[in-house]
């Protein structure tokens, strides 16, 4: 049942949002095409946690969000410093960095907030690890000590 | 005089997000190899795109048009990163693999 509610809501808010029109029409339209598109994907059985992320903790991935967005400016000057500075040395390394005691989903968020940070980059995973390209290394310290990776690990309950 | 305030807000994150872009386009001209200019795309994807953003959020205020930006944020949040993946591991499907003893300049 959840799985109705939640995407119906999803797709509702979406189409309130991007329509802007709130006619008769308009929104009797919008609510067959929400009807509509959640048919096809129950019969393709694609609606599970993976698609809505129930299980991870609201407060704290929208914490988890402004720490990243936090990170990423952080990581952002240090990188435009490299860039702006002539001659900066530049030493490129790759190391795997250690992604146990996660769930498939917390992988991925993991691997996309190390890709949003400038200056590190996932280039490949495996069962428990990340294969991490980052542009200096003294840039890979804060994911060495393994913050970011317990913040994620904390997201679901 | 408020107004004023948020124009001058709206302005430094418009100025600053420009700046960003454009270092990331600077960056992805002057490093070496394929990744690390992945590494300078990327500023321009997050801080830069970010950035502007938020400065045109400001602008238009609490309306509609600032709830699409704001969707625009999430979702390049959440691809800008998923591109990045897809080039680098194509790179290195193509046999481009990530330099690590750079020569010193």
């Amino acid at each position: 049942m959840k799985f109705l509610i939640l995407p119906f809501s999803f797709l509702a808010v979406f189409w309130l949002i991007l329509s802007g029109h709130y006619t008769t029409l308009l929104l009797v339209l919008g609510a067959v095409s929400c009807i509509w598109v959640l048919r096809i994907s129950h019969r393709m059985k694609i609606v599970d946690l993976e698609d809505y992320p129930i299980h991870l903790v609201p407060w704290r991935i929208i914490y988890y969000w402004f720490w990243l967005i936090k990170e990423i400016m952080l990581s952002t000057w240090t990188v435009s410093k490299i860039i702006l500075t002539p001659k900066s040395r530049i030493s490129p390394k790759v190391v795997w960095l250690p992604a146990d005691e996660m769930s498939d989903m917390q992988k991925v968020i993991y691997a996309n907030s190390i890709t949003l940070t400038p200056g590190t980059l996932t280039i490949e995973a495996d069962n428990s690890r990340l294969e991490i390209h980052t542009l200096r290394g003294d840039m890979l310290e804060p994911l060495e000590r393994g913050d970011m990776a317990d913040r994620v690990r904390k997201l679901e309950y | 005089m408020m107004d004023l305030i948020l124009l001058i807000i709206r302005d430094i994150f418009l100025v600053t997000g420009s700046i960003a872009v454009l270092i990331g386009a600077f960056g992805v001209l002057r490093l070496p190899e394929l990744f690390c200019r992945i590494h300078a795309a990327g500023i321009t994807d997050t801080a830069g795109a970010g950035l502007v953003i938020t400065g045109l959020m400001i602008e238009s205020g609490f309306t509609l048009v600032s709830l699409k930006l704001l969707v625009i944020f999430v979702f390049l949040f959440f691809t800008s990163p998923t591109s990045s993946h897809a080039l680098a591991k194509s790179a290195i499907h193509g046999n481009v693999l990530p330099v690590t003893d750079l020569p010193k300049r």
